[in-house]
């Protein structure tokens, strides 16, 4: 079972990780040690904690991945994130889409200019008998479209290029 | 590990469009099914009711742990052979649980022309031998048959694979130490005599259960003794003078509930520890598949969509995510089970047989089972790939498949096509269960292409001949093949012949791979071993 979680708590980053289980739960939080001596599930959705010698009363529920957690008179809201996404930073390797294997295009669904959002068919290609959709890996504009319908292309080859929202 | 992020647009023309196909395929599927499984001449019905016997699939219900999942298999076969008169190929083959315990269920049907054996019902009940063999399951047989089906003989007696293979896999189920449990509901003719004398326990019903080598009229015609079917081989001749059944029983919910307690006394199966780790129902649901599945066999679509409706959490972590990508590798969780997957997104280059092969490697080193998912049209051809090596690059993969000793698994997404379907664990390499979704084609090469092919090779005969060639004649040997190949493309084709273990809807994939994986895990991992690799 992993130890250390990634979360983000109201929209900032926050690492969760278990120090020790007995006999309190030693927990650290970014660069916070919390103990909690005390845990009493009250019901399905509460529970009475002993954070630091102090008693807390907490709710919670859960919708898909984020959690909603009330205590101190506040909800929060966390969300898990695997610790690969978590490290991840938005790159701009995918503003250039190239071509996987050589092929025809079939049609070009876009123009430079064009607004495009993740998923948008692009442009369609034949290759070895397979029509493949090129789909937009993110919402963006098209800054270029480097190749028409019925043009044939090398593998490799740079189709559609694509820049930020204005 | 990460969630694959799914890009879809379920509100889209096309996902819509799809949808309403793949949706009305799935139908198709549930409707044929269904028809397999019931639809019988009233008079047939009436026969076995007659006889005070139970329709073939309420003894398996009743045998059953109730609420429990049965993995029917090849409920389709023979769907498109003597024209319709066999049903799920005259028997019930699939996996279920009795006492807690994953067991072989191997039924005759005998409310189709009395349970005979058609060829393909010969290939049937061989290949659920195979499966109990490959993962050491336990087998249930509830025999109820006139035997095999005299006009077609020839093809379901002599060869190595044909009826004399059952009692083989009977015999070698025995020696492996396999516990196997005969319940007589019916007749056990001839060769079908062997099925309860290999097993290792067997129950048979006063009145009309019987077991012999040849029945009544073979033997007047034999010897002129005159004797009937319960003097000959009855319930009380074999439970108290013969011995070659163990109880007696007076009706078949008696005999049921003696194999029920039979089985209760069975040691439960030490299974390998496959890594399993909590479940999690997959972040996305399965029903957007029939959105995703093309309309068109040309089409491709991204199958990292697929594994995220299938596979807990829709989380994967993927090996080699930019190297090779028209092969996509990566290990994810099935029912809590790790398995490793490979799934073809386009045609495959050297680079991704390369890392396919690789990857296979690392699953066995990992002892992780492998799940094959197919829409592949092929190997990349031209010059340019052939000095690379594709054809020593595919071999390699083929290798790795063939040397592998943990199980695998193959699901026929989409497209099967020629060495693509070799490289990607086709029924020819052993996956130990093989299913396919309604959309599924598989051939030699498309249907078009073949066509063409064959009446290019027309053209050249006629032009070699010095014949003038007639457009339409040649328009004539396109559309034959085309038609020919397309009838025998179709996933229903290929179920008939047994080419997979059955059609599923794409929902329930996660469910039978579930069941496949923990039904597996009954047989201990082979030795590890790979033959010479052409670098």
């Amino acid at each position: 079972m992993a130890r250390s979680f990634n979360f983000s708590l109201d929209e900032k980053p926050i690492n969760v990780s278990l120090i020790k289980c007995n006999p309190v739960l030693e927990v650290l939080a970014n660069e916070l040690t919390v103990n909690v001596s005390s845990v009493d599930q009250v019901s399905s959705n509460c529970f009475t904690l002993i954070i630091d010698d102090k008693k807390k009363t907490v709710w919670w529920a859960r919708d898909d991945d984020a959690i909603y957690v009330r205590f101190d008179g506040r909800t929060h809201t966390l969300s898990y994130r695997d610790a690969i996404s978590a490290s991840q930073q938005a790159g701009v390797s995918d503003n250039v889409i190239k071509a996987d294997m050589p092929g025809i295009v079939v049609k070009t669904n876009c123009n430079e200019g064009d607004s495009v959002k993740l998923g948008d068919v692009l442009i369609v290609i034949e290759s070895m008998k397979m029509q493949i959709s090129i789909v937009s890996p993110r919402d963006g504009v098209i800054k270029e479209v480097n190749i028409a319908a019925n043009a044939t292309f090398e593998k490799n080859a740079e189709l559609i290029s694509l820049e930020e929202k204005e | 590990m990460a969630r694959i992020k799914s890009i879809i647009q379920t509100d889209s023309n096309e996902f819509q469009e799809n949808y309403r196909h793949n949706k009305g395929l799935a139908e198709e599927l549930k409707l044929k099914q269904r028809k397999a499984r019931y639809d019988r001449p009233q008079k047939d019905i009436d026969r076995l009711a007659g006889h005070g016997k139970m329709m073939p699939r309420e003894r398996i219900e009743k045998l059953l742990d109730p609420g429990t999942p049965f993995l029917e298999f090849s409920t389709l076969a023979a769907n498109m052979a003597y024209e319709g008169d066999s049903p799920s190929a005259s028997c019930i083959t699939g996996i279920g649980v009795v006492n807690g315990k994953e067991v072989i269920i191997n039924a005759n049907d005998s409310s189709v022309k009395g349970g005979a054996w058609y060829p393909l019902t010969v290939k049937k009940i061989v290949r659920v031998l195979d499966i109990a063999i490959e993962n050491r399951l336990p087998i249930i047989h509830l025999c109820d048959s006139a035997g095999g089906f005299l006009p077609l003989q020839s093809e379901l007696f002599p060869d190595k694979y044909m009826a004399g293979r059952m009692f083989r896999n009977q015999s070698t189920l025995s020696k492996m130490n396999v516990k196997q449990l005969a319940l007589v509901f019916g007749h056990c003719t001839a060769g079908g005599a062997y099925v309860p004398a290999l097993s290792d326990y067997s129950v048979i019903v006063r009145g009309t259960g019987a077991v012999f080598l040849a029945g009544p009229p073979l033997v007047k015609a034999a010897t002129g003794e005159i004797v009937t079917a319960d003097e000959l081989g009855g319930c009380d001749l074999h439970t108290q003078v013969s011995g070659t059944c163990d109880y007696p029983a007076d009706s078949e919910e008696e005999a049921i509930a003696i194999g029920r307690e039979i089985v209760e006394q069975w040691e439960s199966p030490k299974k390998w520890p496959l890594q399993k780790d909590e479940v999690e129902e997959p972040f996305y649901s399965a029903d957007d598949l029939y959105g995703i599945i093309p309309t068109d066999i040309k089409k491709s679509f991204d199958m990292k969509e697929v594994i995220a409706r299938v596979v807990d959490g829709s989380r994967f972590h993927e090996y080699q995510p930019a190297y090779g990508t028209t092969l996509v590798c990566g290990y994810a969780n099935i029912w809590g089970y790790k398995v490793g997957i490979l799934a073809n997104n386009g045609v495959l280059f050297n680079e991704s047989a390369l890392k396919g092969a690789h990857f296979i490697e690392l699953c066995n080193q990992n002892n992780t089972p492998i799940l094959f998912m197919q829409n592949i049209t092929g190997f990349m051809v031209g010059r340019e790939y052939e000095a690379k090596g594709i054809s020593k690059d595919g071999a390699k993969l083929i290798q790795a498949i063939v040397g592998s000793h943990v199980p695998k698994f193959t699901v026929m997404c989409h497209g099967s096509f020629g060495a693509g379907n070799y490289g990607m664990c086709g029924r020819a390499y052993d996956p130990r269960l093989i299913f396919s979704w309604p959309n599924h084609q598989i051939g030699i090469m498309g249907g078009e292409q073949a066509a063409k092919t064959l009446a290019e090779v027309k053209l050249r005969q006629l032009e070699r001949r010095g014949e003038t060639v007639d457009q339409a004649e040649l328009d004539k040997v396109y559309h034959e093949t085309l038609e020919a190949y397309q009838h025998q493309m179709s996933a229903y084709y290929a179920t008939s012949e047994l080419w997979d273990d059955g059609i599923i809807d794409p929902t329930d994939t996660r469910n039978a791979l579930g069941i496949a994986i923990s039904a597996s895990l009954n047989a201990p991992l082979s030795e590890q071993g790979y033959g010479i690799f052409r670098f």
